[in-house]
This record gives structure tokens, C-alpha cells and sequence, in this order.
């Protein structure tokens, strides 16, 4: 393969050629490191840039691969860190004044992990500020853009992760997911998967919270088979984590070819038709997608659960009121540090009351329970992701209309596993995307299920236009 | 005995944020005041809160 087209390798297929000894993990990381200095100054998906600590860490592993072999399937392998994951002797500035130097003196859990697995990390990346505030102009670093239209939002709050991954500058990057936020840029960005795990399923150790009781850790790649390679590195037990499950080790790309026969979906058709409307290219492909589940094999059938302003709102007042107490004393004393939007979202969790927060919380008991009742009637929910396609990253009114009009939040407030994946194209060529979701831990039939979708639609193969939009 | 609202209660723990931007807390209360109504409160003694660090483990 040309060097200029290194960084079209798959993790799964870069990583069988350094085995074999056929790629060194340097030459690897040079092709995404050349991509990134023709798009990044595009893009500002990184908030700091470390080409050259990732090159030395890569001629490390790969002289550790010619003498004793690969680590693992990461080894060598650049991975990309949403800038509120630790990142030893490195700032952790979550995209904010406040902490431009925070500087972290340890890993964070999943930062060790993939560097125990041999993983080289080229940079920390763009965030919304403290993955909560929305693409904002009057922070330290710009908001990161939409490599399908650079006038556009990437999604997020993971916005780096999602633009850096679906323009080939990295093949992989770690995200958090609060109320969506691994899978909304894997919606806006397209041709690239997010996954939210089940709640537990990976430490958040080291990890900037925004409400402790919602927080995931994911992870956004190019294909599915990627994603479950490095869930097989991320999950484990943390007992420093008070959420972390205590789970055996499983191999997640087990069922990866198992097909969709047989496959009970269950269609949460009422979210995007009835408690909000999706435009009708959402609407649109959504359909198709469940058409493309049944002619391959899956018995499609409509299920309802709770409504969806229900669930969006429990999510937000537990999330308001859980962030509010992290930032309760920056409020107090540095308000005018934080971005107006970040601010402006912030300030309704100091309304809130304790009642408020513990109705909510008594009250999603219950919600959980009536989604975890549906999914003993079906394997895999089928449900919309935005109902928008992203707007102009300036157009702030439009940027507050759409913030709520998704359907990511209801599985941060219940933990079950949701996996985003791009589903088509709207009439105006940005990317749509769906959301599968499983029990708890059913991780492996969610990767299933998208790798047999994957595999009936060429979706995933689509790129953004990046040499129309940032010409070499 | 008079009613104390929440956004009084905020102007006095939070007087920065109150003096610089009384618009953003007006709105808040706005944003606030919603998310309440979309909530269903749970009937007397019939839900224990949600203890999600247990959920799954």
C-alpha cells in the first residue's frame, strides 16, 4: 500500500500488517501525522497536538515488536484522547480557561490501559467545554469543525474525537458520553461508530466528570470490528471507580460475523414520529434502516418506551444538579471564565432543589425499569440518534433549538449499552445515524448487530469531502 | 411566612453571578421550571431513588 494512503488502514488491518512485520507502527502514525498538517488547521480537532512524543513512543514499539512481538492488537497503534482524560505530565484543560494548567500527574484508567496495550497517543483533542458547553467562540481553543461541511458543528461534547476520527487524522479516539456525546458526533461526523457501554463497563478514573451518575467512557472508530477491539483493551473491574462492575474479561468481536438471523429488533418508532418529530431525512432513513434489519434477517417489530421528553428531562435535571456540584465554587468565584454557552447551560442546575434531584432519581428507577422490561421482549432496540442534521457552528439559536432534539440521553440515565452508527445521507450530503441499544452488557450483540448492517449497506465506506473542502 | 425563590436564594450564594448576568439566570429559571413539569413525580413511598452505581454490577 502507498504511504499516502496509510491512514485508510483499518486498526484490525494496520494491526496484521505489524505483526507480520510488513508496517512499522512510525510509518503508521507519519501518514495520519501527515493528514493532520493539511486538515488540521481546518478542522481544530486537536487542543494539543503530540506528533512528536507519538513518534518516539512508535519507534519504541515497533523495536519492541521486531525483538519480541506484538503486545497486543493496539500496539503501535495512534489513539486519540478527548481533552478531559488524563494524560500523565500533560494538561487536562477540558477546552476551558479555568483549567488551561491542570496538569495531570497520573493516567487516567483508560489512558493506562491502552498505553499497558501498547497504544501511542498523538494529541489531546477538542471538547465542548468540560464536555457540557456547546461549540463555542470565547474559549482558548477553537471549537472543532464538521469535516463534511466546515461550516458546520461536528457534534459532541466528544466534537475532536468525531471530526479527527471521520477525517482519517487519527483511527481512533477515546470520548465521554454524558447525555450523548460519543454517539451525537458519531451521528454528525458519519462513517464512523460510537460506542456508549454499558454503565460500569469502563473506569472513568482520571476522567473530567460532568455528573457522576451518568458519566460513560466510550470510544468513536472507523468500523465496528475497531470499537470492539478496543472495548476488549477498555473494560475491566476498577475498584477505584465506585460505578465500575466487576465483570469477568469477555472478547467483544466474539459474535462480530454472527449475522442478523433470527435477531428480535425492537423499533422505538414513537421517540422520532410522536414525543419529537425528526426531519423527514432522519425519519426517512431510520425506515430504511429497519428495512435493511428485516430483509437480512431480523424480526422488526415497533416497541414503545417511556416517552422520550420524559426521559430527556430526568437525564437533565440528574445532570444539571450532579454538574452544578462540581462546579458549584468556579460558579461562585469565576463565572466569567467559563464560555457564555457553557454558563448559560450550567446555571439551571443551581435551581434545582435536592427534592428535585431525588424525585428524578426516584422517578428514573422506574423509567429504567420499563426500558429493561422491553428488552427482555427484544434483543436490540432500534432507535433514532439526532433528529437534526448539524447546524451552522455559528448559528446559536439554532444551536439551542437542537441541543435537546436527540434521543441519546434515555440510555445515560438508564446505563444500557447504545452503539451509533451511520445509517445515510440527507438531501443536503451531511451524514444520518442510528443508535442500536441492548441490555445491560450485551455489548457483543450490539457489535453483531452493526457488523451484519455493515456489511448489507456501504455507509460506512462514505468519507467527508475533505479534499474538495481543504485542498492539498 | 413569605416564599423564598430559587433564584433569590441563588442571588445570595452565587452574587456574582447574579449581578453579571441576570439575563442568563432569568432564563435558567425559564429552562429550570420545565424540566420539572416534564418529570413525573413519583406517588408517595411508591419509588426508591435510583441508585445507578448498583445497577449493573
Amino acid at each position: 500500500m502507498a504511504a499516502s494512503s496509510l491512514h485508510e488502514l483499518s486498526i484490525e488491518q494496520a494491526s496484521a500488517q505489524i505483526a507480520e512485520r510488513r508496517l512499522s507502527p512510525a510509518e503508521y502514525l507519519q501518514a495520519f501525522r501527515a493528514r493532520a498538517a493539511r486538515l488540521e488547521p481546518k478542522l481544530h480537532a486537536f487542543t494539543r497536538p503530540l506528533w512528536d512524543e507519538a513518534e518516539q513512543s512508535a519507534r519504541r514499539a515497533e523495536a519492541e515488536i521486531v525483538r519480541s512481538g506484538p503486545r497486543s492488537v493496539l500496539h503501535g497503534i495512534p489513539i486519540g484522547l478527548k481533552d478531559i482524560f488524563d494524560l500523565a505530565n500533560h494538561p487536562t484543560t477540558c477546552h476551558s480557561k479555568i483549567l488551561l494548567e491542570n496538569v495531570a500527574k497520573d493516567d487516567a484508567a483508560s489512558t493506562a490501559k491502552l498505553r499497558a496495550a501498547g497504544a501511542v497517543f498523538p494529541g489531546k483533542l477538542a471538547t465542548h467545554e468540560f464536555a457540557f458547553g456547546g461549540p463555542a467562540f470565547d474559549l482558548p481553543f477553537p471549537p472543532a469543525r464538521n469535516p463534511w461541511d466546515l461550516t458546520r458543528h461536528p457534534g459532541g461534547s466528544s466534537s475532536g474525537s468525531g471530526a479527527a476520527v471521520a477525517a482519517n487524522m487519527l483511527p481512533a479516539a477515546l470520548g465521554s458520553d454524558t447525555g450523548g456525546s460519543v454517539r451525537h458526533p458519531a451521528f454528525a461526523c458519519g462513517g464512523i461508530v460510537g460506542m456508549k457501554p454499558t454503565y460500569g463497563l469502563v473506569s472513568r478514573r482520571g476522567v473530567f466528570p460532568l455528573a457522576f451518575s451518568l458519566d460513560h467512557v466510550g470510544s468513536l472508530t472507523r468500523t465496528v470490528t475497531d470499537n470492539a477491539l478496543l472495548l476488549n483493551v477498555l473494560a475491566g473491574h476498577d475498584p477505584l471507580d465506585p460505578a465500575s462492575a466487576d465483570r469477568p474479561a469477555e472478547d467483544f468481536t466474539r459474535d462480530l460475523e454472527g449475522g442478523l438471523k433470527g435477531l428480535r429488533i425492537g423499533f422505538v418508532r414513537h421517540f422520532h414520529e410522536v414525543d419529537m418529530v425528526a426531519s423527514p431525512d432522519v425519519a426517512a432513513s431510520l425506515n430504511a434502516a429497519a428495512e435493511v434489519f428485516a430483509r437480512e434477517g431480523a424480526i422488526v417489530r415497533d416497541v414503545k418506551l417511556p416517552s422520550a421528553i420524559e426521559l430527556a428531562a430526568a437525564n437533565r435535571i440528574v445532570l444539571l444538579s450532579e454538574a452544578a456540584s462540581v462546579h458549584e465554587h468556579w460558579l461562585r468565584d469565576r463565572p466569567g471564565d467559563y464560555s457564555h454557552m457553557t454558563r448559560q447551560r450550567m446555571i439551571p442546575g443551581l435551581l434545582l432543589s435536592a427534592t428535585d434531584y431525588i424525585q428524578a432519581q426516584r422517578r428514573r428507577k422506574q423509567l429504567v425499569d420499563e426500558i429493561s422490561a422491553v428488552l427482555r421482549e427484544v434483543d436490540v432496540l432500534l432507535v433514532a440518534s439526532s433528529l437534526d442534521q448539524p447546524c451552522r457552528i455559528d448559528d446559536e439559536p439554532e444551536l439551542t433549538r437542537t441541543h435537546g432534539r436527540q434521543m441519546r440521553a434515555p440510555f445515560n440515565l438508564s446505563g444500557h449499552p447504545a452503539l451509533g452508527i451511520m445509517c445515510g445521507l440527507s438531501s443536503d450530503k451531511m451524514p444520518l445515524g442510528l443508535q442500536l441499544v441492548g441490555a445491560p452488557f450485551s455489548e457483543s450483540l450490539l457489535y453483531r448487530a452493526a457488523r451484519a448492517y455493515e456489511r448489507a449497506t456501504h455507509w460506512h465506506t462514505l468519507r467527508p469531502p475533505l479534499d474538495e473542502l481543504a485542498p492539498a | 411566612m413569605a416564599t423564598i425563590a430559587p433564584a433569590d436564594i441563588l442571588a445570595a450564594r452565587f452574587a456574582r453571578l447574579a449581578q453579571d448576568y441576570p439575563e442568563e439566570i432569568a432564563q435558567a429559571k425559564i429552562v429550570a421550571d420545565k424540566m420539572r413539569s416534564d418529570v413525573t413525580r413519583p406517588s408517595q413511598g411508591s419509588a426508591e431513588p435510583a441508585l445507578i452505581y448498583r445497577f449493573f454490577k
